[in-house]
């Protein structure tokens, strides 16, 4: 067992202290940091010399009430495990107790940002099956108090959900050498992945460059549209003069734009992937998945295998030729948990890495008998006319009339997008196996969506103007973490016998999907 | 391109069928029309203010088409509305509640009764009056899978609701 009690009240670690005095000092900065501003842009004002003084002397005083506020913080915050709850006790002036009966815990993430990590301290969240603002946070622990609290507070619940029968693969409790249950958790982790700086860089070069590029350039014109409400008479001086370069320099000019631009892209995605995904590490056991990246922020997850709404993986002809794909883990969403928690993703996964995810995640996985759907043909030509034909026919309408080279554009746009909604049609597979459903689409990438069939929430079947011409449906189906599988304009008499037989797979499953 | 599965016969399967279903109430078709209509009035009066107090001098033919814009689309509404209120209707069965609607695009949505989070009884204040009422199901699965079903009689939509909680709390 560990080294630590947690039955016994205990405060967080002393290297806490800079960090709740940064905190506090943070919120202060927030709001009045105006006034920090005015006084540093007078500092040297005469008129301002007369109460400079005081000034000095109230930041002075601050200090010091965040430095005791820091410290009383300290004194008073307590976490315990007792009868059945994870208590905390916070507060000086106002006393807060705080407690999850184990039950209700979800999720237990360690996380550590920049200071965090410079203070070798990390935090622990837990959260409830609750709405937000209830989880547990406790920010300053040290790292092997942190995992012990983390793996006492998982056995705990695993034995609790044990003895009241709700725990589903209870062959993975072993007695204990005292005669005492125990469960195996982190300890028996196999890893699966690690990427080094130099996977980190391959994942880098096959990111979607172009996509990184037009980010830049929004940002840029959010950036020159702030810009321009503040300068605005230079800034169209600056215009002419800009439009006389540029048709002065012509083509030479603009192709070296886009190459900038383009560069630019590349090292926001180096740059992207770096940042989030340095160092990270993907690990095993029997039942669910260790994750943990980052390179300031770092961040930790375990996924129970049963979590996991939708296994996804995509790939692009970069990808492919490296030979790895980015996969994703789509958790459950709570309307009130931020967005980003629920799907985790993890890059740079070889073929035999994700075929060992696979397996994990679907045991029963067969390729033998799977049903095949595509979409009719119409589907194709919807697409082109929508991507392809409306905006080519706004825009001629507008460019026509005045300047007929406006048709270069327009012609090929249509050719593009005949390209795209061709590829996009070619590659639109919907495919059910024998417990799961495997959803394919991308034009140039591709993309793999796989949800078990007991996972499904809500089945919703559609016929548009085009679809019903034709006797054709798209069925809908709806997972927890807000992924949507389709099986795009299929027959309907072949749609209407899938929506019933989906609903009776979903009403006649016992497995809980949570 | 024919289904097959051999762990059960489609044929024995239960089947949705389009006579079991029921139509809402008929207040609720103008209700909607009232409601689309105070969106449209809002509008309305909101371009007679700009106009009243904003000084704006526009050619006679921008007038015009900002005008017929707006009758325009409250009358396709009030069509989409009266049509499509005949296409809705519901249908409560053992395992499942379902619903459907559309007037140009067809549209079925069924929710499991033991995928259901949560349901609510919603009345507006209009349909209080009209003696209306709305039952809300969710799912977890956003918003797009929830369930609504307007123009239920409160009395019935309590029914249901009652029935729904029932079969849920024997799944759990």
């Amino acid at each position: 067992m560990s080294n630590y009690d947690f039955s016994q009240p205990t405060r967080q670690a002393l290297a806490g202290l800079i960090l709740f005095w940064f905190n506090g000092a943070r919120v202060v900065v927030k709001n009045a940091w105006a006034l920090f501003l005015v006084f540093f842009v007078n500092i040297n004002n005469e008129r301002f010399t007369s109460i400079q003084d005081y000034v000095y002397l109230v930041l002075a005083g601050l200090t010091l009430i965040l430095m005791v506020h820091a410290w009383l913080f300290y004194r008073y915050f307590y976490f315990s495990i007792e009868q059945g709850e994870l208590l905390i006790h916070k507060g000086y002036l106002k006393k807060v107790k705080l407690s999850i009966p184990f039950e209700r815990i979800q999720n237990i993430n360690i996380k550590q940002n920049l200071l965090q990590r410079f203070l070798q301290v990390v935090s622990i969240e837990v959260d409830t099956a609750g709405s937000s603002g209830k989880e547990l946070k406790i920010i300053a622990l040290k790292r092997e108090q942190a995992v012990a609290l983390k793996k006492e507070l998982i056995e705990l619940k695993e034995a609790l959900l044990d003895t009241t029968g709700e725990n589903e693969n209870p062959s993975e409790i072993v007695l204990g050498a005292s005669g005492k249950k125990t469960v195996q958790t982190n300890s028996d982790l196999v890893p699966v992945l690690h990427l080094d700086p130099v996977d980190l860089i391959k994942v880098g070069i096959a990111e979607n460059h172009l996509k990184s590029s037009l980010l830049i350039v929004a940002v840029l014109i959010g950036f020159m549209q702030q810009l321009s409400e503040v300068f605005q008479e230079r800034l169209e001086a600056m215009e002419e003069q800009a439009k006389l370069v540029l048709i002065g320099a012509g083509v030479q000019l603009i192709l070296i734009l886009v190459f900038v631009l383009l560069a630019a892209g590349f090292l926001f995605s180096l740059i992207r992937v770096f940042l989030s995904h340095y160092n990270l590490r993907m690990a095993r056991n029997q039942r669910q998945y260790a994750i943990s990246m980052g390179l300031f922020n770092k961040k930790e997850w375990t996924i129970p295998f049963r979590k996991i709404q939708v296994y996804e993986w995509k790939t692009n002809p970069l990808r492919d030729r490296m030979n790895f794909v980015t996969v994703y883990l789509h958790q459950a969403v709570s309307k009130e948990i931020h967005a980003q928690q629920t799907k985790i993703q993890v890059p740079g996964v070889s073929l035999n890495k994700r075929t060992q995810i696979e397996k994990s995640l679907f045991p029963e996985l067969e390729s033998s008998d799977y049903q095949e759907f595509r979409p009719n043909a119409i589907y194709f030509r919807r697409a082109w006319i929508i991507v392809g034909w409306i905006p080519a026919i706004l825009l001629s309408l507008n460019y026509f009339a005045i300047q007929y080279w406006a048709a270069i554009p327009v012609v090929s746009w249509l050719l593009l997008s005949y390209v795209w909604s061709r590829l996009n049609y070619r590659k639109r597979l919907f495919r059910i196996g024998r417990d799961l459903v495997q959803d394919r689409s991308g034009a140039i990438g591709t993309s793999w969506q796989w949800m078990y069939l007991y996972k499904i929430q809500a089945v919703r079947l559609r016929r548009n103007i085009w679809e019903r011409r034709r006797k054709l449906s798209t069925i809908f189906l709806y997972s927890a973490s807000g992924e949507v599988l389709s099986i795009p304009y299929v027959d309907s008499a072949v749609a209407w016998r899938l929506y019933q037989w989906f609903l009776y797979r979903i009403e006649t499953s016992e497995e809980s999907w949570m | 391109m024919e289904f097959k599965n051999d762990a059960v016969l489609l044929e024995e399967l239960p089947v949705i069928q389009d006579a079991d279903f029921h139509k809402l109430v008929p207040q609720q078709r103008w209700l909607s029309l009232l409601n689309a209509t105070i969106f449209f009035a809002i509008l309305a009066i909101g371009l007679f203010a700009a106009y009243f107090w904003g000084n704006i001098e526009l050619p006679l033919w921008a007038d015009w088409t900002i005008w017929g814009t707006l009758l325009f689309l409250w009358l396709l509404r009030v069509l989409f509305v009266w049509k499509g209120f005949e296409r809705k209707a519901y249908l409560l069965r053992e395992h499942d509640l379902v619903y459907r609607s559309g007037w140009l695009t067809h549209r079925l949505i069924t929710i499991p009764f033991n995928r259901i989070q949560h349901s609510e009884i919603r009345q507006s204040f209009l349909g209080r009056l009209m003696k209306i009422a709305r039952l809300k199901i969710y799912t977890a699965g956003g918003d797009q899978s929830d369930l609504s079903v307007p123009g239920l009689d409160p009395g019935k939509a309590s029914e249901i609701r009652n029935f729904i909680i029932r079969r849920v709390s024997e799944h759990e």
